[in-house]
């Protein structure tokens, strides 16, 4: 770049460059026309004043951003998310959760037991083993377990694999710890995470993965939301464990969703024909019938008749 | 105490202007000189290019000074030392290389055994016409009320404004009444030149002095000059078709 002296002064030089731009350059002694190759320009510096102007906003700006950062930290650390939780049922019922590493951040009572079972109990800082042993402990001093009496421990995590570890980990620990002291059974149940959304359904698919301790006694059905934990009685029929006990109902009413489908408006008609006497009773509205089917003790089929009587009356009218 | 208040008077002063700036350069030249002494280490000489360059370490110094930043002259100091600094690293690249003005052997330096094409008289020819055109061109800008020193604060320094005064420039030259004009009146056609343009009003107002001076080189005579800017001017005849 080539640059034109146009002016000089004593302290400075100004110069025309090729692309038309005039500069402030340090005199080195030059000549006014003179060319030359290369200049000292002078800096600019920005002024203060436009600084200061955006000073409160910087300030203000490291201000929130230090606040944020602060209670972020906080929340972090006051409110932990469980990585995982341990349900322990002996009466009292308990949830108790657990970080990553194991720590113990949170024990809450389930059932009304548990809030007296847990009064003045600290968890501060220890790990789930340590916990579980001092729960127990304190069931057995507070005589919720006695000898023989059973401990059921329900594990929930997002990760399987955690829960195969620990269950595997805790059944492993208690009969060590307790085997010394205390006969106790100690069931360990697994949970799937979604069973909450089909409890008869996914709680028996469940039983098949069931740790036992091996003593023969039949596990415990788990539980799989709070409501179910609460009425789950640890010691129930220790003898004969009824897992058939849900389904009775079902065993009562064999035909209940058939039933359902047979009322349907549209296989009403084609459901007439093969249908017993009865159904052709209703068709002519005549309700007497009822009372007859009553007596005849068919229950089942009157249950289903309750849900349909309008329907049959309705159309029976029409007819 | 009392003292300092006068220099920061004078210091504030002087960011105004250039000029104003060299006037107090000239009563603070032994503190200069004794400054860049120090860097030196030996005795500063006017002739020497670190004086030269101490000088617009404290123009730096006058523009960039402000009263919160303490004492002006340590502020003048620490810049000035900075900028020498600055400057000998600059040089300390080339300290590999042999000077032309180094000596060949006793007798002779380097500089002499080199063939030389460029005729002396020719050189002192053009520049004395360079600096004939440069006198008139600031002779015709003193009538305008606009000297060099303004021009260079004036200068557009982003390329973006940079490129819209090359607009403005492009127009008048291709409407040659315009320059015509400017003569006659004195003044900018500042209406004439936003419309044909398209540069808004505010740029070519801020820049005015800078635009003024562009097209007073534009008009007749300032051949050196406009051959000096031929790379300039080619741009922005291919920037305007």
């Amino acid at each position: 770049m080539k640059y034109i002296v146009m002016e000089c002064h004593y302290s400075y030089a100004v110069v025309l460059d090729e692309n038309g731009k005039f500069l402030s350059v340090a005199n080195l002694n030059y000549e006014v026309g003179q060319t030359v190759t290369s200049v000292i320009q002078i800096n600019e510096y920005k002024t203060e004043n436009n600084k200061n102007k955006y000073k409160w906003v910087r300030a203000a700006a490291s201000m929130v951003a230090c606040i944020v950062m602060v209670v972020a930290i906080i929340l972090l650390n006051v409110n932990p998310k469980p990585y995982g939780k341990v349900y322990m049922t002996i009466n009292p019922e308990v949830c108790i959760d657990v970080d990553e590493n194991d720590v113990v951040i949170g024990i809450s009572a389930i059932n009304e037991d548990g809030k007296t079972f847990l009064e003045k109990y600290s968890h501060k800082n220890k790990k789930l083993d340590v916990v579980m042993d001092e729960l127990i402990d304190r069931a057995i001093e507070m005589e919720y377990l006695q000898i023989g009496g059973r401990v059921t421990l329900t594990f929930d995590a997002d990760n399987n694999e955690w829960i195969l570890n620990k269950s595997d980990e805790m059944d492993v620990h208690l009969h060590e710890y307790f085997d010394q002291k205390i006969s106790i059974d100690i069931v360990i149940t697994n949970k799937k995470n979604d069973d909450d959304t089909d409890y008869m359904d996914s709680d028996y698919e469940d039983m098949e993965n069931v740790i036992t301790d091996g003593s023969g006694a039949t596990p415990e059905v788990p539980t799989p939301d709070s409501d179910s934990v609460a009425t789950t009685n640890p010691n129930i029929n220790e003898e004969d464990s009824d897992y058939d006990e849900p389904n009775s109902e079902e065993a009562l009413n064999p035909d209940i969703n058939t039933g359902d489908s047979n009322y349907d408006d549209s296989d009403y008609d084609l459901d007439e024909d093969k249908d017993d006497e009865s159904y052709s009773d209703y068709e002519h509205g005549d309700l007497s019938n009822y009372d007859e089917a009553e007596t005849e003790g068919n229950t089942d089929y009157l249950e289903e008749e309750a849900e349909g009587k309008t329907d049959y009356s309705e159309r029976g009218i029409k007819k | 105490m009392k003292s300092e208040h006068k220099i920061v008077k004078q210091v504030y002063a002087a960011k105004k202007s250039l000029d104003s700036a060299d006037e107090l350069i000239r009563n603070y030249i032994p503190f200069i000189k004794s400054e860049t002494s120090k860097v030196l280490m030996r005795i500063c000489d006017e002739q020497d290019d670190e004086f030269s360059i101490a000088m617009i370490a404290f123009h730096e110094a006058i523009r960039g000074y402000e009263e919160s930043r303490g004492a002006f002259l340590s502020y003048a100091a620490m810049l000035i030392r900075s900028r020498l600094t600055d400057y000998h690293r600059k040089e300390s690249r080339h300290s590999n290389n042999l000077s032309l003005y180094d000596d060949e052997d006793e007798t002779s330096k380097i500089i002499d055994s080199i063939e030389d094409n460029s005729n002396p008289v020719e050189e002192s020819i053009n520049l004395e016409a360079t600096k004939q055109e440069i006198e008139e061109l600031s002779f015709v800008m003193n009538k305008f009320g606009v000297s060099f020193s303004d021009v260079s604060e004036n200068s557009p320094k982003q390329e973006r404004t940079m490129e819209a005064c090359k607009r403005v420039i492009c127009y008048a030259i291709e409407n040659k009444h315009l320059l015509d004009e400017l003569l006659n009146t004195k003044k900018l056609p500042m209406a004439q030149l936003v419309t044909g343009s398209g540069v808004e009003r505010k740029t070519i107002e801020r820049h005015r002095k800078y635009i003024l001076v562009m097209l007073l080189i534009q008009t007749n005579g300032y051949e050196i000059i406009r051959g000096h800017l031929r790379y300039a001017l080619k741009m922005k005849g291919g920037s305007s078709k």
